[in-house]
């Protein structure tokens, strides 16, 4: 253990004890909590508890998960048993403190469950539904500390396991451990992490970089957000093991601009690690040095490609990359660089804390480890799982979802993001893994499950997805801009009952060149939602064309503009306006010099 | 060298003086001075000029240009391909509605539906009145509260038409209590 670490460890651990020996209070905030409306629970306890003369801890933590019961109000009590509150309104505020905060005994009939302790009349947070078969490892701080709290973080575990690295193995072993583990990137490509991470070891450039991919722009998902939200501690601590490892000193975290609440979570933890000696001139007073800082992007899906990324870390369109050369040979600013997704960068501290092997027993022979998995759309209990690889979709859906909330048969997943595709009902046994999904036609992706019951129209979805593929496409490879948006206009007719003969081949027709000529997996992967809607709702799209389709189809308002300053129906004001703009702007820069030198 | 202050008006709104034009490349200015970005680039710069002033007047991309020794043009193409840049003012409130799968299945669409007719539009853009930018989010992140809306950067899930006009409704009474206070 080194020195620094020691000190660290004895101070966090003496501050835990002192703050658990009040009552502490943890209220989910960050995205998913102030979407339900924790804000005003929020003031409303710290109002009652200042009232009610207590001397507690309020603390904001991250979402726990259980997304369904927000906002969530966590009390617990020395020597009284920690008890969640669900669904926790300002109007149940004084209830919860004068009964629970200042008499010391839970408020049962507004409890969700007990934690660590039983209480008559209410489950244990493990026996809540959506909790059973969890293994929580990238999650597992999620609600339970203070985001950006390094004494919070240290006294549960955290920077053990960078301090063994850092104190007890060489980097080769480092990135040899976590080739053991069977970690693979959790980004899409499932790639294995210890290898990625060879190719950049291997590489003697004094300069190089560590990437963490935090983009997240694929809707349905909100892991990246969320471990953001809860826990950047674990990411930045994954960061600084893989500088470790591969003999980098510099670190990129990479989040969407808008996401304030990560940004600000991310930026703090950063800060704290900074003011107390884990990032710097010397990780933990020893010759490693590693820095690390937080790069916005605009709003681009693209972006989340890791050659785009790179463009956009230099402040560029994000568009991809040619390779080769790879990012371990050229990567940021033509710096060997590796990226990996934050959700992998969050297994890595428990990792080498706990061994390889710990890792290696969970999961399936080939996909080891945990799967977050983001459910949401027609389903009971939405909110996020961390389950070990091997259940079935249909334990994550029924068992830990809870189906539909009106019980109405679930007729489709839509998986993978909005470049994957459907997952029909009959084929919920698929295992979660990746090889399995894969052979089975199915991408897990990063996680996003999006629910939809036996009303939902699988064609209106799709013409959906395809109209944010199209808006997303960077405009690099005319096959994805324009098949993407030639792709959307066959679904707007076909979803407004004026299909044409011959649509179904297009669409084919169109897909295929897609995948073949785009350069990255935005334009290779934008056939995939039409092509699994096909092969699985075949019939249903044929009904819809022939102009039998029972499901009613809404006429669909999109987005105006498009990422090439283009508008998706010709001359709109806001296309006028930027034409003027340009013009104005070259009458600037008439009488603007060239800038000068700094 | 400085250019001159804007010649040619993009607007005719009464912001539109020498002296007006002149504070918005200052606030720009100090803006990308201050970013918290480490390493400064086109792109961080326009992300804090736009955060600073709610949109990239054309005095905001030639600092950038400056700063970032580029051209106006170079700093155009990146500011253009982000949708999340505007380039003229927005009206006081910013409104985003959720266009994402998960709140498409839950409902989005009836809700922007009913929502554009209150505000007298046909799809996103800027109400008559200047209370309201209406904008269409891809993901606004909070799936498993959907259909999500964003008021002033406030998210709110479990959205309704009901409420969402409501709180449309709401924002816009903020204006009128602090027209009363000036």
């Amino acid at each position: 253990m080194t020195e620094v670490f020691e000190l660290m460890l004895a101070s966090a651990t003496e501050r835990w004890i002192e703050l658990n020996s009040r009552p502490w209070i943890r209220v989910s905030t960050g995205m998913m909590g102030t979407a339900a409306g924790a804000g005003a629970t929020l003031s409303a306890l710290r109002r009652d508890v200042a009232e009610s003369g207590v001397d507690a801890t309020i603390s904001e933590v991250g979402t726990t998960g259980l997304c369904y019961a927000e906002p969530l109000v966590d009390v617990s009590v020395p020597g009284r048993p920690r008890v969640m509150y669900a669904n926790v309104g300002a109007e149940q505020v004084p209830e919860i403190v004068q009964r629970h905060i200042k008499g010391g005994v839970p408020a049962v009939e507004l409890a969700l469950a007990s934690v660590d302790a039983d209480v008559p009349g209410l489950p244990r947070r493990e026996q809540l539904p959506m909790m059973q078969h969890q293994v929580r490892i990238a999650l597992r701080n999620a609600g339970e500390i203070e985001p950006a709290n390094l004494d919070h973080y240290i006294a549960s575990g955290g920077f053990a396991g960078l301090d063994k690295a850092l104190s007890e193995m060489q980097p080769g072993e480092v990135v040899q451990a976590v080739r053991d583990s069977g970690l693979r990137g959790r980004g899409g490509a499932a790639f294995s992490t210890g290898t990625k991470w060879s190719f950049l070891s291997g590489n003697p450039a004094p300069s190089k970089y560590i990437l963490c991919n935090c983009e997240e722009g694929d809707p349905g998902a909100f892991n990246d957000k969320t471990i953001l939200d809860t826990d950047p501690l674990t990411l930045i601590e994954g960061c600084i093991i893989a500088g470790y490892a591969t003999g980098s000193s510099n670190g990129i975290v990479f989040i969407r601009h808008g996401n304030d609440s990560p940004i600000e979570r991310t930026r703090a933890a950063i800060e704290a690690c900074y003011a107390n000696g884990i990032l710097g001139s010397s990780v933990m007073g020893t010759d490693f040095a590693f820095d690390i800082e937080v790069s916005l992007v605009g709003e681009s899906y693209v972006a989340g490609e890791e050659t785009a990324l790179m463009e956009a870390v230099e402040g560029k369109r994000s568009m991809p990359r040619f390779r080769p050369p790879f990012p371990a040979a050229y990567g940021v600013w033509g710096k060997p660089s590796n990226i990996n997704n934050i959700k992998t960068l969050s297994y890595v501290p428990e990792i080498i804390r706990r061994g390889a092997a710990w890792f290696n027993g969970i999961g399936t022979e080939k996909s080891a480890g945990t799967a977050i998995a983001c459910l949401s759309g027609d389903i009971r209990y939405a909110g996020l799982v961390e389950v070990p690889f091997g259940l079935t979709m249909r334990q994550v859906v029924e068992d830990l979802g809870g189906g539909d909330p009106d019980g109405k048969a679930i007729k489709f997943l839509q998986t993978g993001g909005p470049l994957g595709g459907v997952l029909p009902a009959k084929q919920l046994d698929m295992v979660l893994d990746y090889d399995a999904m894969a052979a089975g036609g199915a991408m897990f992706g990063s996680g996003g499950l999006i629910v939809c019951n036996e009303t939902r129209s699988v064609v209106d979805l799709v013409r959906n997805l395809l109209a944010f593929d199209q808006m997303e496409s960077c405009g690099k490879c005319f096959p994805c801009r324009l098949g993407t948006s030639h792709l959307l206009e066959v679904l707007d007719r076909i979803c407004a009952g004026e299909s044409r003969e011959g649509d179904m081949e297009l669409m084919a027709r169109i897909g295929a060149n897609l995948r073949a000529g785009s350069l990255c997996g935005h334009g290779q992967l934008g056939y995939n939602p039409v092509d699994s809607a096909l092969k699985h709702f075949g019939d249903e799209f044929q009904a819809q064309m022939d102009g039998h389709g029972t499901l009613p189809i809404a006429r669909f308002v999109g987005p105006q503009t498009t990422r090439r300053g283009a508008q998706a129906d010709g001359e709109t004001p806001t296309a006028t306006v930027k034409l003027d703009f340009v013009a104005k702007l070259e009458s600037v820069a008439l009488t603007s010099a060239a800038p000068e030198a700094d | 060298m400085t250019p001159k202050p804007d010649s040619p008006a993009s607007s005719s709104t009464e912001n539109d003086t020498d002296e007006a034009r002149a504070a918005l490349r200052e606030r720009a200015r100090d803006a990308i001075a201050t970013q918290p970005a480490r390493t400064v680039t086109i792109l961080s710069s326009l992300l804090a000029a736009q955060d600073e002033l709610g949109y990239l007047p054309i005095e905001a991309i030639d600092e950038v240009a400056q700063r970032n020794t580029a051209s106006a043009n170079a700093v155009w193409g990146i500011a253009s391909f982000y949708p999340n840049f505007r380039f003229t003012p927005p009206n006081r409130h910013k409104v985003e509605i959720c266009w994402g799968p998960t709140c498409h299945v839950l409902g989005a669409q009836p809700i922007l539906q009913g929502l554009l007719p209150h505000l007298g539009l046909d799809h996103e853009g800027e109400t008559v009145d200047g209370a309201i930018s209406l904008k269409l989010n891809t993901c606004l992140g909070v799936c498993a509260h959907g259909p999500a809306m964003s008021f002033d950067e406030d998210l709110v899930g479990h959205m309704s038409l009901e409420r969402a006009i409501g709180l449309v409704e709401g924002v816009k009474a903020v204006d009128a209590g602090a027209t009363k206070d000036d």
